[in-house]
């Protein structure tokens, strides 16, 4: 209780705090909708790469002084076609072609940041976050991405349901399956952007993929599970803030953790699916 | 060559990779029928239908279909994908899988109204299954699965129906129901193209029958393509035919 009376004061008397606060419950949120695309299309090794590829984009926009979302969002889009690329068009499988492209792009980028070395480019805190050193200008493009996921999501929601459900009919309608998975794609980017100083690059992957999986594991319904999805987001983050902030630990490994105690709960008590519930099920027909 | 054919497909090529798939297939089909592809496996009966729908890139041929390439008239035909193509434990419930054969209607940016929640909830009684309009669709068997996939079909209000191996692994009764409504679009003069497999039931249900083995072998009504010569031309051995009188028996092998 003393703990949480600490916190609370503190987000009241410091900026830096609420800032790392709302951050962190944006990207909770687009985090968790986008996920839930991610983990049903079976890509969650897609979205690994392409938040680990950002990286050359960032340090180079770091380095000639354009905004690093913009480099960011380049090196994404442009891995996803590199991926696609390589898939199509040789018997490489996309797992293989996803492990070439990815690693490629990553040791890139630590090779630009190690030949730049004291030019202000703080390798750590990129891959690490910093939620600490969230400025405004970070929160309120943050908020930015934010509202362009969400009003894609929004309005192309049967095009992505039905292309993440059943991508043959999809296309036998006539909706643009390839441009659907190239959409996806620049979201992964960008959302994996505004997650760069929250949680940094090496854990995006489990905000976008552990929130939707607890969502999954909870329900039938795929608008509940974006809503639960992004509940869990916002929920860690917070926790995740909470504990980092109270016991001076690394802020993204702290929101990550907490999003992994709730996939462990879930997984076991699920009330449809769940470990228990089965070994349950399992015990009274025996019983019987 | 007709005028009146809805589908009419010539010197049609595929190929995935080096290896063709399909090689010089031509038919032309006229309204008002149910039409069976059948042909051992690896003949390019799947292929051959998502060549029809243009789903897959084609080496050459041109196909029509109501004399007009198939971006034209998308959305009055109907696809359903074989069942294990699909996830089925993905979070969608009946009434949502079958509320996307409305997605053609919606435009862009638009939202199912009052009148497609009756067109699917009309689709679901026709197929039987409207009691499991809230059910996930992994809780369903693969007949009433297969009803489901069909009842999203109807919801497109189509005029050309194909179904890829519609009847495999499906209990009696449900391929029974799926017959019926199908031979009920016949009826209406819609078409219908059935990926299939029991050959021994393929005089009864279908009008045409297009036999294949990577080209075509045979292609007219059920009597002139199930012939014993025909059959052991497109399964080379792989089938045993046991005729008497006129009764054809066939066993796959």
């Amino acid at each position: 209780m003393e703990n949480i009376s600490f916190f609370y004061e503190s987000l009241f008397k410091y900026q830096y705090l609420q800032n790392a606060m709302f951050a962190g419950i944006f990207v909770g949120i687009i985090c968790g909708m986008v996920g839930c695309f991610i983990i049903l299309k079976g890509m969650a090794l897609m979205g690994d790469a392409i938040s680990h590829a950002v990286l050359p984009g960032v340090v180079v926009a770091y380095m000639v002084g354009f905004s690093f979302f913009i480099g960011a969002v380049i090196a994404g889009v442009f891995t996803a076609l590199g991926i696609g690329y390589i898939a199509q068009n040789s018997k490489i499988k996309d797992d293989a072609a996803i492990g070439i492209i990815f690693t490629a792009a990553f040791a890139l980028g630590i090779v630009l940041i190690t030949l730049r070395r004291g030019t202000g480019v703080d390798l750590w805190h990129i891959l690490f976050g910093n939620v600490l050193a969230v400025s405004r200008y970070d929160l309120w493009t943050t908020f930015g991405i934010g509202i362009i996921v969400l009003a894609c999501i929004f309005l192309f929601y049967k095009q992505l349901l039905l292309s993440t459900f059943d991508a043959t009919m999809a296309q036998a309608i006539g909706i643009p399956t390839k441009l659907i998975h190239y959409l996806l794609m620049l979201l992964l980017s960008l959302v994996t952007v505004s997650a760069l100083k929250t949680v940094g690059i090496i854990l995006v992957v489990a905000m976008l993929v552990t929130p939707g999986a607890i969502a999954y594991l909870l329900t039938d319904r795929f608008p509940v599970m974006l809503g639960l999805s992004a509940l869990f987001g916002v929920f860690s983050s917070i926790v995740g803030v909470y504990f980092s902030y109270v016991y001076d630990v690394a802020t993204g490994a702290s929101i990550v953790l907490v999003a992994s105690v709730l996939f462990a709960t879930a997984f076991l008590l699920s009330p449809k699916q769940g470990v228990f519930i089965r070994w349950f099920r399992a015990y009274l027909s025996k019983k019987i | 060559m007709s005028t009146d054919a809805v589908v009419e497909v010539r010197n049609l090529s595929v190929s995935y990779h080096a290896h063709r798939a399909l090689n010089c297939v031509s038919f032309s089909v006229t309204p008002g029928q149910l039409v069976g592809i059948i042909g051992p496996n690896g003949a390019g009966k799947s292929t051959l239908v998502k060549a029809i729908v243009g789903l897959i890139n084609v080496d050459q041929g041109e196909i029509n279909i109501w004399q007009q390439p198939v971006a034209k008239v998308r959305k009055r035909i109907a696809y359903v994908p074989q069942r294990n193509d699909i996830d089925l434990d993905f979070p969608v419930r009946v009434q949502d899988i079958v509320m996307m054969g409305r997605f053609p209607y919606l435009g862009l940016f638009g939202r199912p109204n009052s009148k497609d929640r009756t067109i699917v909830a009309n689709c679901l009684q026709q197929v039987g299954m409207y009691e499991f309009r809230n059910r996930q669709i992994r809780e369903l068997s693969g007949g009433q699965q297969q009803r489901v996939f069909l009842a999203r079909a109807l919801a497109q209000e189509a005029d050309l129906f194909f179904l890829d191996e519609p009847f495999s692994g499906i209990d009696l009764n449900s391929e029974s129901i799926i017959i019926n409504i199908l031979k009920k679009l016949r009826d209406q003069n819609k078409t219908t193209f059935i990926v299939f497999h029991d050959l021994a039931k393929a005089i009864g249900y279908f009008d045409s029958l297009i036999l294949l083995n990577k080209k075509l072998v045979a292609f007219g009504s059920g009597k002139t393509v199930l012939n014993a010569k025909r059959l052991s031309e497109a399964y080379q051995g792989s089938i045993a035919i046991l005729s008497s009188t006129n009764e054809l028996m066939m066993v796959n092998a």
